[in-house]
């Protein structure tokens, strides 16, 4: 019995010297890392002061089925990183990034803030895209008094009532009442429904359907689908068995393409509602499928710089193609970018890069122009986005749908 | 005599001084700001538990699961929704929901005992499934199910373990007393009697051991095992996700096994420790990382196949030569 | 609307079914579990991608190309590391622990080659839709239920009256008298696992006009394929495709009835019961029970 214990105990204490060591090593290789950019000093107050780097923790999914969203949007951290050390970085600091792969899992995104958190020493946090992971480690973050901007999109991670954590991005919330006054405006009175179970298309689909309900559209039938699932025609045939005007459909990854190819093959030539913008994957997958599927949201992922009308937005276009040669490949791009730019923008205000006073300019900024139109943080609620705009997709090319409706397209339709 | 007693002697000293070390290792942590290998050896201590349970229904008793995940899933929902509907206090809401589990492994392992090796697994990944969606798609969402769902901390007295530092002694407390369990667990007679299923069922049950009885048995100890590390998990990281819970994990669990060594004292603790730390050195490898797991793991099943420890122990008996006492 | 759901559900039984042929062949043959089959599904469909929508070689070709090149990958495979673990005499769990380990390295592997977006697979027919019974089916899917049928039937008749496969069952029988009997015993299950990869490649390349390509679009189906495979009788050809087809249809229909959010726990609640109550499957397939 002694000399099990004995045994246990030694091994308990060999393998944390070593895991202490390990750690110890990382820290320093870490140290060096840094010096390249500028001398660090050990401060572990984690204020930034003269000579130190501003160091934005961005844990995105890399690996799974939202990694190459990921990939773009830290492709336009990168791209912000650079830009703002251009102009001389944080109030004169130089900034940096440290990239995590949260592989879309909550438990990684806890350890991964606590990891970031205590041994990178971030100043602030920048992601992640997967609202879920927001949520699991949302919490940390405000613990530790660090402003995070979120880059998802569910209204969940924000109902939390953290103080420190932000969104320059859309809340999927905010468009389901206007997603459901334009139905209203089309004639649209019964719709159906199709949702993932993730947090953020469950949540999206939840308060769609609260928002019909008070419109007073009636939600034919709620069909849902498991990650994975690669045949939906139950769901479609109850879907149009019910006799819908309109479908809504909250979903995410490569199920989108899949569904409404069925959703056509059998047989729905009527409009469908996304939640949030449609990428160009699923175009490309989908083909005349997604003809006439309308989404609102603030922008759209465009194919070449040309095709975009916003200066913001075609600036950052060419930005972003000189660097890497190709576009955009999500909208999550635009959603780093964004924060990036409102962080940049409270240190300005803030003259300084203390966590606390970032925290409080971001509060105070208002008509800030950026890729998703303008944003105002005064309202307290922490958001900042607060406009859409429509779109419809038709013969693979994101279209304006109220110039759309104008043009009359609307009764060729119904013919 | 008076050798036996000096030895007796320097192996308590031994154990003080490694207690003490493991006691005051937190104090150094703290010093030398490295707070977040805290989180790392909580996940450890957990995966150890976890594993451990694992090896006593694969590597004593021979009867394999690729479903170990539904149990640490009991244990995790099982405490979390327990503490938050009764407010008992946590430590015990985590013991209630291992019970369950051992509960539910029995009567999983009830009909499944008769399955061979193959099937087994496959019965295992179903019930793995089952659960997976039954918590992913609760009804009247107890779960919170894709959402997500919050926990509390461990509290003793009212003391709450609210940080990966104050969760350390625990989980420590926790890995000794279960580790101690099972080693008490595979002396007795019982674990002779799973040894001798593992070896040749038909022979054991022509000495007269009730073969089936005893499959039963060690599944639902096992399960108590994998659920209490589940309800340490859920109360640890304070938030659950049925993502936690996928297949994936089950093979996880087995892998750790492996890597560290089936049917030894020290095999969970060399898998837990050694692919935990692979996965914090991976991480710098971003999308490599499930590739490089792969690889990893295919060269130690084909070139290690007794695992870390087995491989340690090959090594010992070379410079030990005669006279090793047998783990 | 209900022939349509028929369809729908036909298609994934086939593809279901597919894979749930390739665990039994294996099975018949060495008595392996094979978790790689989901992802060399995958691989195939990528695979067949590359050459057909990439390359624009014609289809009949690329289902050629690819059929032999994931024979040879099955191949590899089996020689390059089961039968090396057999030889060694380690556990079965490890065998089966090793093609997890591969199917890992397919995942990520080609994640990292073909990227994460879905991929569109282009279509093979120039004819969108043929008119059964007065309701429109997706070319692809008539050729999908098609193709299985036929690959069923033929790998029964190679097994069962060809002195190859039968060579196959009698290795598998008893390795050390088909040994003796002159058989190459290597060779033959080798060739299954060959075999069992090809045709799960080649559902790939079906479904991938249907559904699109990604790197996770084999993983759920090959677990179900398990489900199949059993319910059919593990180790029955016949079996594999019926079990497929029940699947199939039971998912679709539970869905366009019942509730969509059981439609995975009834396929494995299907797949546990007849583990404890029927193990032997539909067909009556004998060596499942201890």
């Amino acid at each position: 019995m002694k000399k099990q214990l004995s045994k246990i105990l030694a091994l308990g204490l060999s393998l944390t010297m070593f895991l202490t060591a390990c750690g110890a090593g990382k820290t320093s290789t870490k140290t060096e890392e840094t010096t390249t950019g500028a001398a660090v000093s050990e401060s572990t107050t984690g204020t930034a002061e003269a000579g130190e780097v501003f160091v934005i923790g961005n844990p995105q999914p890399l690996t799974g089925v939202n990694a190459q969203v990921g990939e773009s949007a830290n492709m336009a951290a990168e791209l912000a990183v650079k830009v703002i050390n251009k102009e001389g970085g944080f109030n004169g600091v130089p900034i940096k990034l440290v990239n995590y792969d949260d592989q879309g899992s909550p438990e990684e995104a806890v350890k991964i803030a606590n990891k970031m958190i205590q041994v990178d020493k971030v100043d602030a946090i920048l992601g992640s895209l997967t609202s879920s992971n927001v949520l699991a480690a949302g919490g940390i973050y405000n613990e530790a008094k660090i402003p995070t901007i979120g880059t998802g999109n569910s209204p969940t991670w924000m109902q939390q009532g953290w103080e420190y954590v932000f969104r320059a991005g859309l809340n999927t919330a905010l468009s389901m009442p206007h997603v459901t006054e334009k139905m209203l405006n089309l004639d649209v009175k019964k719709v159906a429904v199709f949702r993932g179970l993730d947090d953020a298309a469950k949540t999206s689909a939840e308060t769609f359907i609260e928002e019909a309900k008070k419109a007073g559209i009636e939600v034919t039938t709620i069909e849902s689908y498991t990650e994975g699932d690669t045949d939906f025609s139950g769901q479609v045939a109850k879907m149009i068995n019910s006799k819908p005007d309109a479908v809504f459909c909250s979903t995410n990854g490569p199920t989108q393409a899949i569904f409404a190819k069925q959703l056509r093959q059998l047989g729905f030539n009527k409009l469908c509602f996304n939640r949030e913008g449609i990428p160009v994957d699923t175009i490309n997958v989908a083909g005349d499928a997604v003809n006439n599927w309308v989404f609102a949201y603030p922008y759209v992922v465009y194919s070449s710089v040309e095709e975009a009308k916003d200066p913001e937005m075609k600036e950052f276009l060419e930005l972003y193609y000189q660097a890497y040669g190709v576009m955009p490949f999500h909208d999550c791009a635009y959603r780093s970018w964004d924060a990036m730019m409102v962080f940049w923008e409270a240190s300005k205000i803030a003259g300084s890069n203390d966590k606390e006073a970032i925290k409080d300019a971001i509060s105070k900024i208002k008509d800030f122009k950026s890729l998703g139109g303008m944003l105002d943080f005064t309202d307290g609620t922490r958001e900042g986005l607060h406009t859409l705009n429509d779109y419809i997709i038709i013969d693979g090319k994101y279209l304006d749908f109220n110039e759309w409706i104008k043009a009359g397209n609307i009764t060729k339709l119904a013919e | 005599m008076n050798l036996r007693l000096k030895n007796a002697i320097s192996n308590r000293k031994k154990d003080l001084i490694i207690l003490l070390v493991l006691l005051l290792m937190p104090v150094f942590l703290n010093v030398i700001h490295f707070e977040y290998a805290f989180t790392i050896v909580s996940f450890i201590f957990i995966y150890i538990i976890a594993v451990s349970g694992l090896d006593i229904v694969f590597g004593y008793s021979g009867q394999i699961s690729l479903g170990h995940a539904a149990f640490f899933a009991i244990g995790a929902y099982g405490s979390a929704i327990l503490h938050k509907y009764t407010h008992i206090p946590v430590i015990l809401t985590m013991i209630i929901a291992a019970f369950l589990a051992a509960v539910i492994g029995a009567g999983l392992a009830y009909p499944a005992s008769k399955l061979v090796f193959h099937f087994l697994s496959l019965a295992t990944i179903a019930f793995g499934e089952i659960v997976y969606q039954l918590v992913a798609q609760s009804p009247y969402e107890i779960t919170g199910n894709f959402t997500g769902f919050f926990t509390e901390s461990v509290s003793i007295f009212g003391y709450k373990l609210n940080t990966y530092s104050k969760f350390y002694y625990f989980g420590l407390i926790s890995v000794l007393v279960f580790l101690l369990m099972k080693n008490n667990l595979i002396k007795s007679k019982v674990g002779r009697a799973f040894i001798a299923i593992r070896e040749n069922s038909h022979a054991a049950d022509g000495m007269g051991i009730n073969v089936r009885n005893y499959k039963i048995l060690a599944f639902a100890i096992s399960a108590f095992f994998t659920a209490f590390s589940g309800g340490m998990y859920a109360h640890c990281v304070k938030f659950i996700s049925p993502d936690t819970f996928m297949y994936k994990q089950s093979v996880m669990f087995l892998t750790m096994l492996l890597f560290g060594g089936t049917a030894s004292r020290f095999g969970p603790i060399f898998g837990a420790v050694s692919v935990l730390i692979l996965n914090e050195a991976l991480r710098a490898t971003e999308k490599y990382q499930l590739l490089i797991y792969g690889v990893l793991l295919l060269i130690v099943i084909v070139v290690l196949p007794g695992g870390l420890y087995g491989a340690y122990q090959d090594v010992a008996v070379k410079f030990r030569k005669k006279g090793v006492n047998k783990c | 609307m209900i022939i349509q759901i028929l369809v729908s559900g036909l298609v994934l039984g086939c593809v279901y079914g597919l894979i749930a042929l390739g665990y039994s062949l294996i099975y018949k043959a060495s008595g392996m579990l094979n978790f790689t089959q989901g992802d060399i599904l995958t691989l195939g469909a990528f695979l067949g991608y590359t050459f057909y929508g990439v390359f624009h070689i014609p289809f009949i070709l690329t289902v050629i190309i690819v059929f032999i090149i994931m024979l040879g990958f099955g191949m590899v495979l089996e020689k390059g590391i089961i039968s090396k673990l057999v030889a060694k005499g380690t556990l079965p769990i490890y065998t089966v622990l090793a093609t997890i380990a591969v199917s890992y390295i397919i995942q990520n592997g080609s994640m990292l080659v073909w990227g994460t977006q879905s991929i569109n697979f282009p279509r093979i027919f120039h004819v969108t839709n043929i008119r059964i019974l007065g309701v429109n089916i997706q070319t692809e899917a008539f050729v999908c239920i098609l193709v299985s049928m036929i690959c069923m039937v033929s790998l029964h008749i190679f097994m069962k009256h060809t002195r190859f496969g039968t060579s196959m069952r009698a290795a598998a029988m008893d390795p050390l008298a088909a040994r003796s009997l002159g058989i190459n015993v290597s060779l033959a299950t080798g060739l299954t696992w060959g075999i069992s990869a090809a045709v799960a490649a080649l559902a790939g390349m079906l479904i991938g006009p249907l559904y699109g390509v990604y790197t996770t679009l084999g993983a759920t189906i090959g677990r179900k394929g398990f489900a199949s495979a059993v319910m059919g009788g593990y180790g029955n050809m016949y079996g594999a495709m019926l079990g497929g087809a029940i699947l199939g249809l039971v998912e679709t229909f539970t869905s366009a009835y019942i509730s969509s959010s059981y439609k995975d726990l009834v396929a494995y609640i299907l797949l546990i019961t007849f583990l404890f109550i029927k193990p032997t499957g539909i067909f009556n397939e004998r060596a499942i029970q201890d």
